[in-house]
């Protein structure tokens, strides 16, 4: 048997070098990368009410007959991440088939707002960017997109209000909160949320962040800064790392009562499939999610796994069902190379048929 | 010029220092007379909102290190690189021997399991990340005992509330030490998944030969070792109570600061957080009062005397459940953004939406209403149409 390690000392000596040089190179990279810009696609705000804001996205390719079609992000970050820059854009996909692509900005709720909960994001927030564009269009439905907690909201919506929404696409969205593989849903199971947003108000996105780097954390702290110190030296990767470091940590905190409730009644009570979700009064259900769907989920998603949105199938009301796997993670279904291709030339080519 | 150091460190001060600096500083300023560690996480059990709050739970006391808001993540960051420092090191002493004529080969891997267990003794014998140990010469049970005694006299209720804190205190050292525990056994799993993952690659002739192949190797490992325990009942149940605890902690400390904000005159968190939950509410009543209106005009006149009377016996029969009721309060969205905005008033449309039922038929129903008119305007440009987001977020002050 050899020995488990057998570095050549003058392996050893150069990588020790190369990173030392890295390092030494990476504050001139950083200070010459600066802030780094991101959102690419030009957009402008048509509607607002109170933090949220609706974008349209301008489009010159616009087609005459296009139905309008809204993003729905997760509340738990910045909606940017479909626009992050021009060679990683699923709008840019969308808007070069023609799409008439809106994307709702949730904002950076403050403690004024630790009391909204699901009714206000669903009806008042959703509800107000969907009638919008309902009027403003002339038009009875209009085709809605839910990103993860984005699409949480999407369902509920769909489901009180089968009327408005013509199809419905739901991505990397979580249906099934108890899947044995959500580690983040484990997790939860045991805090007392109700506790939390007593004692914390609004729930800091500093806090959510360093749950979500737990779930990997040895990837997610060391490799991944380790990898970081290997391109210290190229001004072009160090600019694509910030970028996407900024979107990660750019997190709004967490309105109060909605997360109470989102836990307490999605990852604590698996309200869709368990029933007893509220939304004000009202109690959504995926039997009446009755439009098309389409249902895109991540393989190797360790935030929502793909298990936890495959259920959408078992439960959703609609006969015209279908679903898209896509290789990759819960980030790279919209910024990895293949999924520039691939996510938006699938949804446009579902839509197109119906 | 630059000037020459005097020993090597990889770059690595030029990249630690002017943070360390700037913590410092910043600490130095905005906390003055702070002592860090004084409470649960560092700042953030004062109630400050100090953002580390779940770092500090996570990845150790700031008390632990120097300094306290980059503490969390260089307490981990510190300990891990020691780790595998102290194996590289070995390593490349083993190295030197073999260059310099030892004898390598069949006694390698027992060398090599030598050392990693030598490094996994060593973790063994710590407590974990948080190093909280009881208060130095108390007797914890004491303590406790002293604590839930009740006591009387014209203070007590102050007292009262302190003892409670107190004891929220200790329940959080217990919680922390019972989570760090769990923590350390996963680190300790982690290094024996090093180890058999390394012996593995021996038994297949396929030795590490960089570096970077056995960091990625000790993070494969750490990764393995956390799914295997990060989802275990033990681990989830001490993660719920260590979270749980702090939160009682920080709510017993806010009550505090919110008792002598109070005695001095000044606003509170709490009053403050009452006239926001009062705002909300009356946003959705006032968003429900203004749909039930709009049903009542499209109704049509012929109906409204008739409408008006069942629309208030339906209100009157939900009135209970306004509080939890809410609608959308559509008069704001009409004109706040705008004059936000430094704009016009957007256009109100002033068509129904289509398939919108009727206002009798929702009252009997008996539910709110979801076909509402839309509030809108037509789409108009109320940004200047420029793609940048961050130019976007400047411009709103942002």
């Amino acid at each position: 048997m050899i020995s488990p390690m057998m570095i050549d000392p003058a392996t050893w000596a150069r990588e020790m070098f190369d990173a030392q040089r890295r390092l030494a190179a990476g504050p001139h990279t950083l200070r010459a990368v600066g802030d780094v810009d991101f959102g690419c696609s030009p957009k402008d705000a048509v509607y607002r009410d109170d933090k949220l804001t609706l974008y349209r996205y301008a489009n010159p390719n616009r087609r005459k007959d296009a139905v309008p079609f809204l993003i729905s992000y997760a509340l738990v970050n910045r909606p940017y991440m479909v626009d992050l820059q021009e060679n990683r854009s699923l709008v840019r996909g969308l808007l070069s088939r023609g799409e008439d692509v809106y994307i709702i900005d949730w904002g950076y709720p403050d403690q004024a707002d630790r009391y909204l909960d699901m009714e206000d994001y669903v009806e008042r927030f959703l509800g107000g960017c969907v009638d919008f564009l309902r009027a403003s269009h002339g038009i009875e439905a209009i085709n809605l997109m839910g990103i993860c907690q984005g699409g949480v909201l999407s369902l509920c919506y769909a489901a009180l209000h089968p009327e408005k929404i013509r199809n419905l696409v739901t991505t990397v969205t979580p249906v099934d909160f108890h899947t044995p593989d959500n580690l983040l849903s484990r997790w939860i199971q045991n805090i007392d949320m109700d506790l939390m947003v007593e004692t914390l108000g609004n729930v800091p996105a500093d806090q959510m962040n360093v749950s979500y780097l737990m779930l990997k954390p040895f990837r997610l702290n060391f490799q991944k800064y380790a990898g970081f110190v290997d391109t210290l030296e190229d001004a072009g990767q160090v600019e694509d790392f910030l970028r996407m470091e900024k979107w990660i940590f750019d997190s709004p905190d967490q309105a109060g009562e909605m997360l109470r409730q989102f836990v307490n009644q999605f990852y604590k009570g698996n309200g869709f499939v368990n029933g007893g979700i509220r939304v004000g009064t009202r109690a959504p259900t995926l039997a009446d999610v009755t439009m098309p769907v389409l249902n895109i989920y991540a393989l190797q998603d360790h935030l929502v796994p793909p298990d936890a949105s495959r259920a959408l199938k078992g439960l959703v009301g609609t006969k015209d069902y279908s679903e898209l796997a896509f290789r990759g993670g819960h980030i790279g279904i919209y910024v990895s190379s293949r999924a520039q291709h691939e996510v938006p030339t699938a949804i446009c080519d579902w839509l197109s048929r119906r | 010029m630059t000037q020459a150091t005097t020993a090597p460190d990889f770059g690595l001060d030029a990249w630690i220092r002017p943070f360390r600096e700037a913590m410092a500083a910043f600490q130095g300023s905005a906390f003055p007379g702070a002592v860090p560690g004084a409470f649960p996480g560092g700042f953030q059990g004062a109630g400050t909102a100090w953002p580390w709050s779940g770092a500090g739970a996570w990845f150790g006391t700031p008390a632990a290190s120097g300094f306290s808001g980059w503490a969390p993540a260089a307490g981990a960051f510190t300990g891990t690189m020691q780790q595998v420092s102290e194996l590289a090191q070995a390593q490349w002493q083993q190295l030197m021997a073999q260059a310099t004529g030892g004898q390598p080969g069949a006694d390698a891997l027992a060398q090599w399991r030598t050392l990693v267990a030598a490094v996994g003794a060593r973790l063994a014998s710590s407590a974990g990340p948080f190093e909280l140990g009881p208060l130095p010469g108390v007797d914890a049970s004491a303590l406790r005992e002293a604590l839930s005694t009740p006591p009387v006299g014209p203070m007590r209720e102050h007292v009262e509330r302190g003892q409670r804190a107190m004891l929220a205190q200790l329940d959080y050292q217990d919680a922390a030490r019972e989570f760090s525990a769990q923590l350390g056994e996963t680190m300790r799993l982690a290094q024996t998944r090093l180890q058999e993952r390394l012996a593995a690659r021996a038994e297949k002739n396929e030795p590490v030969t960089s570096a970077r192949a056995l960091f990625d190797e000790w993070v494969e490992a750490g990764e393995q070792a956390w799914a295997e325990r990060a989802g275990s009942d033990a681990f989830v149940a001490a993660l719920g109570r260590f979270t749980n605890a702090e939160m009682k902690v920080r709510a017993a400390m806010a009550d505090q600061v919110n008792r002598v904000a109070e005695s001095l005159g000044l606003p509170t968190r709490k009053e403050v957080d009452a006239d926001h939950r009062r705002i909300a509410q009356l946003e959705r009543e006032l968003r429900r009062l203004r749909r039930e209106l709009d049903d009542l005009r499209a109704a049509g006149a012929s109906a409204t005397t008739r409408t008006v009377e069942r629309a208030a016996a339906s209100a009157s029969a939900r009135a209970p459940e306004v509080a939890a009721t809410p609608a959308p309060a559509e008069t704001l969205r009409r004109t706040a953004p705008a004059r936000k905005a430094g704009r016009a008033a957007p256009k109100v449309a002033t068509k129904a939406a289509p398939g919108k039922p009727s206002a009798p038929s929702k009252a009997r129903q008996g539910k709110a209403s979801t076909a509402r008119l839309p509030q809108v305007s037509v789409p108009r440009a109320l940004g200047t149409g420029k793609g940048n987001e961050a130019a976007q977020r400047r411009r709103a002050g942002k």
